[in-house]
């Protein structure tokens, strides 16, 4: 302290102190603080309550996949018409699409802590959910089959809005009359469904998958970045890197979804091939699968890999591989006693931002996965908050994943050997 | 007679070594071209698509050249106005995280103490930290503590709490590399702390203060995770793109795909060539 | 500008476990030039540290003009430090740098830059001040750190090794510069160097730090010819010396047994008969043989020349008497003896050129 007030004079160490504590009190600790307490709080809902909340979820998640279905019926009858009316051809964004619930209102409304007033937002299926059956008809209809179609799914989706609405006003009852109990306890942890828990380590597993792959493909990137001798070529290949870094993840995201698209690009190419015949609505769904989703992972993320183990192999003494070469040493043997020690923090810091941003990643699997694909844990958490309504279990989540990152930062240090400082760089 | 036939066997490892190291190299350079199509393909399929009259971006069912998709962007209101979101928090986020990052960096430079580094992870904890972690967090607390319901400010909260990280690491390599003796100077010629912070300290970080805020403004824009919970039913650029992306692709997300990569391509490029310029002379 | 003087008193500094600068009484006087001559790491920098505010002693008093500094900041003392490497501010101009105190005491733009004008035009540096420090020369550089530190009309100027930085030449010249404006403003000069040469020429008086320890305080001349330790005879300038054991006291006159036979010299400090002592004779006070240095010498010893050395006005032959080497500067008066180069011979000096102290630590080379 004394050495501040050196430096700063008395009132500016004030300024800068308090400054400090606001920053470390309003946007660190006591958030977090506030999340670990609602996480070890257990609201406690009677039975009936969570019953019917349950039956509010399913009817929610029947009226999305009408909504899909609906979309996808007008969008061929659109399509049918498109030949007859030419001038209709209007945009494609999703507020044309009949539904309401499709208008895009995206952001959840977290604005309710209970369930039973939360307007659910167009998401995915709730976890656990089986796909619907209907979701992708495979094969083009007659007009008047698929206008038939479109009143049944209407009539049934109206049904089940007149349901909801009747099961919201029981669960509004229930709650005012029989209240909510609040007390401490590990129960949000504990009460985490055998499925949940089932994400919560797949995710993990995914996401040190994903760090690992990260890292094959990158590491010969970075390697050969930050070897290259002519000026040249290091400011090419260090444009090559920012530029893709530089774009936005969602629209990195984008650009694949839009090649593994069933109408996409990959299943376009097959088709030029000859391999598929795509107007007969043969193609592969390549989007919501795991390997889709891992592709467009490592994509989004590889970049965040690339650089500090580039940063790091830099500092290398570029003499010491040419003496190692001269000394007869195989390029393998090069590269794993003289390059890789070398890059260790920076394969720590890579691999730590690799995981953290893969673990906690929601665009990814809700965009490439299309609900389809098993959930990664992003997903069950931002359920829990706003289509679940529970606040605390979202706290409870949070906090699990959390832990799960801080873990891995901890394990990644000691298997490195490096200290905070070099890894925050 | 031991020197000549020594002689044939030596020159004989010297080429097989190169030749193992030229197909090392070539298969380096092989990946390299591999990598980077990797890379770039994927966002020339999108640049290329924002032109292609079919309304399902693609660029194998080629409908014809048009730019109906460019001028349908500033007439969704909705992007319009995310945009202005995007902006507005950045604008937050820079007002906040620069001033705490600034005041946390000069701190961490001069503390000795044992306490330095326990600051120290403390302060850079939010950049280990899920962003949805984050935004959660951030919801949860301004509604807890002060009924403040999510949405923009508690956006640009969320997204300051790890920015103000990032824009302290900077300051902090900047301030590193400051020569103490110019605060001594001044002191001692008689400038109040107050005086060498501003005619001094403050002019040497001035330069880092317009890259962090860059970078702040940057960071902020992009940012999906962090805000995706932390914006409430408001909603941003990003939020926007990624809440449309679920029900389908629409060209217009590839309008903004190519603004986002001319804007890129030109920044980048001006800035590697700054560099090299500012390395040169 | 008017000089103060500095007292330290009882002073000291510690870090942690490591004495810096052990308890020193010093008196500095007003419009004094005084360096403070050592090694480095003797803890010279610390007690410039210390009186210029940027560390507080452990211990002691520091007082400036009769007035106690203590809990006094930098910014609030009536002294001005030229550091080592300059410290001038980058991203201002000359006359900003130069106005810098004037300016961080409210005084107009001005007003500024007229008194800026003036003291750039005392260093010789008139019309430059719109150009950056980095646009200037080495001595330019240094002559407007010296104008900077002067536009405040400090009471005591403080120099950390200022001409360290210069090519000697320079530095020669610098010397003299400094001299001069010191004479010129009377104000007190502090000057720290581990440069013997820029101490002996430039100061009024000089003090000798070794570890922590102010080992002598005196005149240039004094320190050179009566050196109060063994430190101080060995750090500044060449000395021969001569271990042996006391052997009588006569007076002033010590007898001195050695190796190379008995030997008379000055006794300096405290010895008893029959103590390790050393005896000190620069290589300009030894002659050859009966012929050497004038009068006669009365100690005498024999040598073995191993090398002759020419350096135009000096002749040095380096010799060696049993495990002692020993230099001799003769004059190059052009005869046989200053063409001596191998050999054996005599070599003499006069017992009142040589000082005999009890054993200490010497200067490393």
């Amino acid at each position: 302290m004394n050495s501040l007030v050196k430096s700063y004079g008395k009132g500016l160490t004030a300024v800068f102190l308090a400054l400090t504590a606001v920053w470390i009190a309003v946007l660190i600790v006591l958030p977090q603080a506030r999340m670990i307490e609602r996480a070890f709080t257990y609201v406690d809902r009677s039975g009936d309550a969570a019953t019917l909340s349950l039956e509010i979820d399913r009817a929610y998640t029947r009226v999305f996949d009408i909504d899909t279905d609906l979309r996808d019926l007008n969008g061929q009858l659109a399509a049918g018409q498109a030949g007859d009316e030419a001038s209709s051809g209007g945009l494609p964004t999703p507020s044309l699409t009949p539904s309401p619930s499709l208008v895009p209102s995206p952001s959840p409304v977290p604005s309710l802590p209970s369930p039973s007033l939360s307007a659910p937002s167009p998401a995915t299926p709730a976890p656990g959910v089986a796909p619907s059956p209907f979701a992708s008809p495979q094969e083009t209809l007659p007009r008047e089959e698929i206008e038939a179609r479109i009143a049944a799914l209407e009539e049934e989706k109206a049904g089940l809005q007149a349901r909801i609405a009747e099961l919201e006003v029981q669960e509004a009852e229930l709650t005012s009359t029989a209240g909510t109990s609040e007390s401490y306890s590990a129960k949000n942890f504990t009460n985490m469904s055998e499925l949940h828990f089932r994400i919560f380590l797949s995710t993990i597993v995914y996401a040190l998958c994903v760090t690992l792959l990260s890292f094959v493909v990158c590491y010969p990137v970075a390697y050969a970045a930050a070897t290259a001798r002519s000026a040249n070529k290091v400011a090419l290949m260090m444009l090559g890197l920012v530029i893709p870094y530089a774009i936005n993840e969602l629209l990195r995201i984008f650009s694949w979804v839009m090649i593994l698209e069933k109408q996409g690009i990959l299943n376009g190419v097959l088709d030029l091939m000859g391999l598929i015949d795509m107007q007969a609505g043969e193609g592969m769904r390549f989007v919501a699968s795991n390997g889709a989703v891992f592709t467009v992972m490592v994509y989004a993320y590889v970049l965040f890999m690339v650089f500090p183990i580039y940063n790091t192999i830099e500092t290398l003494d570029k003499n010491q591989i040419e003496a190692a070469r001269d000394l007869g040493s195989s390029t393998w043997r090069i590269h794993w006693r003289v390059v890789l020690p070398h890059a260790k923090p920076g394969i720590a810091v890579g691999a730590i931002m690799t995981f953290m941003l893969s673990a906690g990643s929601i665009a990814v699997p809700e965009i490439v996965g299309r609900g389809l694909h098993p959930d990664w844990f992003a997903q069950v958490i931002y359920r829990r908050f706003f289509e679940a309504g529970s606040w605390n279990e979202g706290a409870a989540y949070s906090l699990a994943l959390l832990v799960a990152c801080i873990m891995f930062i901890l394990i990644n240090m000691a298997v490195f050997r490096v200290g905070i400082r070099d890894i925050a760089k | 007679m031991t020197v000549v036939t020594a002689e044939p066997a030596v020159r004989e490892i010297a080429p097989r070594r190169r030749r193992t190291r030229d197909w090392s190299d070539a298969v380096l350079s092989g990946y390299l071209l591999l990598f980077f199509a990797y890379m770039f393909l994927p966002l020339m399929f999108m640049v290329a698509a924002a032109f292609n009259a079919n309304p399902t971006p693609s660029v194998t069912d080629w409908q014809g050249f048009t730019l109906k998709w460019f001028e349908a962007l500033p007439q969704d209101a909705r992007f319009v106005q995310g945009l202005l979101h995007s902006l507005a928090i950045a604008g937050g986020v820079i007002v906040i995280s620069i001033p705490l990052g600034l005041a946390g960096a000069l701190i961490l430079t001069r503390l000795q103490s044992r306490a330095s580094t326990l600051l120290y992870t403390v302060l850079v904890s939010p950049i280990l930290t899920p962003g949805i972690v984050l935004g959660a967090t951030t919801m949860i607390f301004w509604r807890d503590a002060f009924g403040v319901e999510a949405g923009l400010f508690t956006a640009a909260i969320a997204q300051a709490a790890f920015i103000a990280s990032y824009c302290m690491l900077m300051f902090m390599a900047r301030l590193q590399r400051q020569d103490r003796a110019l605060e001594e100077a001044a002191l001692d010629l008689g400038a109040s702390s107050v005086f060498v912070f501003r005619r001094i300290t403050l002019p040497f970080l001035m330069p880092t203060v317009l890259t962090a805020s860059l970078i702040s403004f940057l960071q902020s824009i992009e940012n999906y995770n962090t805000t995706f919970f932390a914006i409430g039913s408001s909603w941003t650029l990003v939020t926007e793109i990624g809440a449309r992306m679920r029900f389908g692709l629409s060209p217009m997300i590839n309008v903004i795909g190519v603004i986002f990569v001319v804007i890129t391509v030109v920044a980048a490029t001006a800035w590697v060539l700054a560099k090299r310029r500012s390395g040169n002379g | 500008m008017h000089g103060q003087d500095v007292v330290l008193d009882g002073v000291s500094m510690r870090f942690g476990d490591f004495t810096a600068v052990q308890p020193t009484d010093l008196t500095i006087n007003a419009g004094e030039f005084f360096s403070i001559l050592g090694p480095s790491g003797c803890g010279k920098t610390t007690i410039l540290r210390m009186i210029s505010g940027f560390l507080d002693p452990t211990a002691g008093d520091v007082r400036i003009g009769g007035a106690s500094m203590a809990g006094i900041r930098p910014n609030a003392r009536p002294t001005a430090l030229i550091f080592q490497n300059l410290a001038l501010f980058p991203l201002m101009s000359v006359w900003e740098n130069v106005a810098f105190g004037l300016e961080a005491r409210g005084v107009p733009k001005k007003v500024r830059r007229e008194r800026a004008e003036e003291l750039l035009a005392m260093v010789a540096l008139t019309g430059q001040g719109e150009k950056k420090p980095t646009e200037l020369s080495g001595g330019q550089r240094q002559r407007v750190a010296i104008a900077r530190a002067l536009a405040v009309e400090p009471a005591v100027l403080l120099l950390d090794e200022p001409l360290s930085a210069l090519d000697l030449k320079l530095r020669q010249h610098m010397r003299s510069e400094l001299k001069d404006l010191q004479r010129k403003t009377g104000v007190t000069f502090i000057y720290i160097t581990h440069d013997q040469g820029e101490a002996l020429t430039m100061s009024d008086r000089v003090a000798v730090m070794n570890r922590g320890v102010v080992e002598q305080v005196a005149s240039s001349d004094e320190i050179y010819n009566q050196p109060a330790t063994p430190f101080v005879a060995s750090f500044v300038g060449e000395q021969n010396v001569f271990r042996g054991r006391l052997a009588g006291v006569d007076g002033e006159v010590a007898r001195v047994d050695t190796p190379q036979g008995e030997m008379l010299a000055h006794l300096r400090g405290k010895a008893g008969v029959g103590d390790e002592v050393m005896i000190f004779v620069r290589p300009e006070r030894m002659g050859l043989g009966a012929n050497g240095a004038g009068s006669e010498p009365r100690n005498r010893l024999r040598a073995t020349i191993e090398r002759r050395d020419l350096e135009g006005p000096f002749v040095n032959l380096h010799c060696r008497a049993g495990d002692t080497s020993v230099t001799v500067h003769l004059p190059n008066s052009g005869d046989a003896a200053s063409s001596l180069a191998s050999g054996e011979t005599d070599l003499g000096f006069r017992p009142t050129d040589a000082i005999v102290m009890a054993v200490g630590e010497l200067a490393r080379e």
